[in-house]
């Protein structure tokens, strides 16, 4: 699965995206793309049959959906680059854990672990960023502010770290548009996948005025 | 290069004033401070950076519109003062010292640089631009030539030192990207201040991001009851007909290879080419029309001879289909500014 992406990436050419410079076709475009890869990715990769537990399932459907943005976006944005690179390596990573290891229930429980760490960690830093924020209300308390909330945001937007505010928020403003569009894309597919399952009458009930499209 | 970016930056001029809407146009003017078009500003904080810096240089020279002439007619001095002292600023990057008969000018000017750089010059810039900022584009038009330099266009009674006018470029950068970011995020507009315009670009990403795991959750949920072979391959057949509609118009639906899935499949594949036409307004009608003429449920005719269009196996729908993608994206992003 690395090489499609590789290639993918390189050769989508769309770079420069913002809300005033994007037309609606252009956008229609990218989600079109977004599911289109999406669904060539699920079906190469065996999910329907292959894995077993619900959660590896997620996992590889999420895997499939993220590469399918970075690829559907290009090479031209920093964070489609970078995430593109750590789903590779994660593809690898879990490649290897899967080869060596038969059990799978390991692999679910070092996740488990490591998200109730992560999740304590970030409680504990956000509590002492509140604290030192109440401490001292001057300018430099302010930019002390401003700086951690800027690393936060480094931290959520692949290949943040390492780069300057000015790019780092072209880049989140290019990030969340694209999350975005992949968000619409997936639903799309989810309310068609879901839709209820009618018997076959001479009648059409292909209504296009009544929205089938809450059907949850 | 500067020949090269020079014939890129007149291609790119015409086209962001034409694409952004009203909002945007407000946005950006109000936060980049004019300039030209403010519309076409906040197209420009599309482009990456040293394009965007480029575009700074002949975009002052690019609108003539302003009538201000450059030399002979100046309404009172503090302009002939301020434009001396750009005009000096853009003779050499270095700070110059300010032309002696505005000494309480300099003065002033010189009290405000340590001021501004210790308040990050947003509390002082604020000040002194409700004094009489407007920014005016002809004086250091001769000098706009010099490729390797940041133009930047001096407010009224600010410091004109390199450093601070470098980073004030810089701040009016992220000032008009923080401007599109609240454009974004869902009721942002209202926020004021740096700090919480933050939170909330923080927490619609990440709200973003999982509801893309609640949403892949739901498809693992899903997946054991749908034939999910048959399925993709319609939508791929569908998504590349979408992709290809630019270069092949009216193709008969009856073209169209379906997989064999029964009557329930269909139903399903139906509805979700319904949805795609419903969410796409942007969407032609022709194919959705020729839902209704046909009027019933079942699909057409499953038809062996297919074009060569839509018989086309996986591996090679994604080269067919990325070309003429890339090649509307190609002429798309010339015009938007890419």
């Amino acid at each position: 699965m690395c090489l499609p992406l590789h290639q993918s990436v390189v050769s989508s050419s769309h770079s420069a995206m913002s809300p005033s410079s994007l037309s609606m076709q252009e956008s229609k475009q990218f989600k079109h793309s977004i599911l289109k890869n999406l669904l060539l990715r699920l079906r190469k990769g065996g999910v329907a049959s292959r894995d077993m537990s619900f959660h590896e399932r997620k996992g590889a459907i999420k895997h499939a959906a993220d590469a399918a943005l970075a690829t559907a976006r290009g090479a031209a944005p920093c964070w489609s680059r970078s995430l593109a690179a750590e789903l590779i390596s994660h593809g690898r990573q879990r490649l290897r854990l899967a080869k060596s290891k038969p059990s799978k229930c390991n692999y679910s429980s070092k996740i488990t672990r490591k998200k109730i760490l992560r999740r304590s960690l970030q409680r504990r830093r956000r509590q002492k960023s509140k604290a030192m924020a109440k401490a001292a209300a001057g300018v430099l308390a302010r930019a002390m502010v401003l700086r951690r909330k800027t690393r936060a945001l480094e931290e959520i937007v692949p290949g943040g770290r390492g780069m300057d505010e000015c790019t780092l928020l072209g880049e989140t403003l290019d990030y969340a548009m694209s999350l975005k569009a992949q968000v619409d894309a997936m639903q799309l597919l989810v309310r068609a996948l879901q839709a209820p399952k009618k018997p076959f009458d001479t009648v059409s009930d292909v209504d296009l005025g009544s929205n089938s499209h809450g059907l949850e | 290069m500067p020949a090269a970016a020079v014939g890129e930056i007149q291609a790119l001029i015409p086209a962001p004033a034409a694409g952004p809407s009203d909002a945007a146009s407000a946005g950006g003017g109000g936060g980049g401070g004019g300039g030209g078009g403010g519309g076409s500003f906040t197209a420009l904080l599309g482009l990456p950076t040293s394009q965007a810096m480029e575009l700074l240089l002949p975009r002052a020279a690019a609108p003539p519109a302003p009538a201000s002439a450059p030399a002979p007619t100046f309404p009172s001095d503090p302009h002939l003062v301020d434009r001396a002292a750009r005009f000096s600023a853009f003779a050499s990057p270095s700070p110059s010292p300010p032309p002696p008969p505005p000494a309480a000018n300099a003065n002033a000017k010189r009290k405000a640089d340590p001021g501004d750089r210790a308040s990050k010059g947003k509390a002082a810039k604020k000040g002194k631009t409700a004094a009489g900022g407007e920014e005016k584009p002809a004086a250091g038009d001769g000098e706009d030539e010099k490729p390797a330099y940041v133009h930047v266009r001096a407010r009224r009674g600010q410091a004109t030192d390199s450093h601070s006018l470098a980073e004030r470029a810089r701040r009016e950068k992220i000032n008009a990207r923080m401007e599109l970011l609240k454009e974004l995020v869902p009721g942002c507009s209202k926020v004021s201040g740096t700090a919480l315009v933050l939170d909330e670009i923080i927490n619609h990403v990440q709200s973003l991001q999982r509801q893309v795991e609640y949403l892949s959750m739901r498809l693992a949920a899903v997946n054991p009851r749908v034939d999910f072979g048959g399925l993709d391959n319609f939508l791929t057949t569908e998504c590349g007909r979408i992709a290809g509609l630019g270069c092949k118009n009216g193709i008969d639906l009856e073209q169209v290879t379906w997989p064999e899935m029964g009557v329930q499949g269909a139903r399903h594949l139906m509805q979700l080419q319904q949805q795609f036409w419903h969410g796409d307004l942007a969407h032609p009608l022709q194919p959705s029309s020729q839902w209704e003429k046909r009027g019933d449920g079942h699909p057409p005719v499953f038809s062996n001879s297919s074009s060569s269009l839509f018989g086309y196996d996986l591996t090679s729908s994604v080269s067919t289909s990325a070309t003429p993608n890339k090649q509307a994206k190609d002429g798309a992003v010339i015009g938007g500014g890419g």
